[in-house]
């Protein structure tokens, strides 16, 4: 009867020991792709991928643009006034509808640079912008530099834009 | 009686809550918010996605400013400048096995690449920028930082005109870059160019 028991014993353990080793086999099998972890930002030719999750659709009144269909609309600005005292502000950041190809945008102010976000679509616009640290008050040049990628796996740089503008820190 | 009381003193309570929490007492801060308008787009400037040339040809890229512009300048200019380039060096222009001249030693003309042009080929292949069309092709030959294309007092389109550096006159009297055959072919040459954008008096 002992041994009987014994077996019976051996026979569980090794059955749960089993089901336990096709259980993690299939979930490596069928679950986990070591490239799950880059495809949330994949990396190609040294520029880290990630779209901003600030960035929402624009529903502004978009300037009307004359041109084509085949190069980048780049927005432009006249005087822009931020608080000071907070590294949180408002200004839309657009990238129009209809480019052919993502935003990244930087501000800089006297060279140094303020605020950078990540890839931003077509139609989309970022209008809360985290600062690295509080504007100076007073009047400024301000650049803000946007950096262009095309849509396609290969992120590829294309042509770009540094628009200078006024900006009134108060 | 007591109940009159209680509705006298409930009624005090609610008054008390209902103090704007904001009143200050003599000497306390007040804090006045800051409110601005959101900054949004004024105008809006469209520039050539890409450069891309033809072997042979002079290549346009329209320049378009619009979007009311017009009333955002209120009697400025828009300038579109010159801010960066991909560049390279003269000798980079050369093929392998070709030698450049004594005096090719210049940094800093634009290039457009091919990273996968295989040993014999360009890999770089030099260009200008032409910004009025009467202009020699060697105006614009090299990355001069804050060079102005254009100003726009209006919405309004103007082109660049783009070309492969010339080398000699073929059969046909066209103009062609040295050594034509060394242009890997069927294969992509880019590059790149940050406009600058501002409004100015």
């Amino acid at each position: 009867m002992e041994s009987i028991t014994l077996k019976a014993r051996h026979v569980i353990i090794i059955a749960a020991v089993l089901i336990a080793a096709i259980g993690v086999g299939a979930y490596f099998i069928f679950f986990h792709n070591p490239a799950d972890i880059s495809d949330n930002n994949p990396s190609v030719g040294g520029i880290v991928f990630k779209l901003d999750e600030s960035a929402k659709e624009y529903t502004g009144r978009e300037p009307e643009n004359k041109g084509g269909t085949s190069g980048i609309k780049i927005p432009g600005y006249d005087t822009v006034r931020l608080p000071s005292g907070t590294t949180d502000v408002k200004m839309i950041l657009l990238n129009p509808e209809g480019n052919p190809c993502y935003f990244v945008f930087e501000l800089v102010i006297n060279g140094e640079r303020y605020y950078k976000s990540d890839f931003v679509e077509p139609s989309m616009c970022i209008e809360d912008l985290k600062l690295t640290k509080p504007l100076p008050k007073g009047t400024h040049t301000a650049i803000l530099k946007i950096s262009t990628y095309s849509l396609d796996e290969s992120l590829s740089q294309m042509n770009g834009a540094n628009v200078e503008f006024e900006l009134i820190v108060v | 009686m007591k109940k009159f009381a209680s509705v006298i003193l409930a009624l005090a309570f609610m008054l008390s809550l209902s103090v704007p929490v904001f009143a200050a007492g003599p000497g306390e801060k007040i804090e006045v918010g800051f409110t601005y308008e959101v900054s949004e787009p004024k105008y809006t400037v469209e520039i050539p996605a890409r450069i891309e040339l033809d072997v042979k040809e002079w290549v346009a890229f329209p320049i378009t400013v619009s979007g009311g512009a017009t009333e955002t300048l209120n009697g400025r200019k828009i300038a579109i400048t010159l801010e960066d380039a991909a560049v390279g060096n003269i000798k980079s222009y050369f093929p392998d096995g070709v030698e450049p001249g004594a005096s090719a030693a210049y940094d800093d003309f634009f290039v457009v690449s091919n990273a996968d042009a295989p040993n014999g080929f360009y890999k770089t292949l030099r260009y200008h920028i032409i910004h009025e069309i009467s202009m020699i092709p060697s105006s614009i030959g090299r990355l001069e930082r804050g060079f102005t294309f254009f100003e726009f007092t209006e919405d309004g389109t103007k082109s660049l005109w783009f070309v492969l550096t010339y080398g000699a006159l073929d059969s046909e009297d066209n103009l062609v870059p040295f050594y034509a055959s060394k242009i890997y072919p069927n294969s992509q040459y880019s590059g790149w160019i940050v406009f600058g954008v501002k409004i100015v008096d």
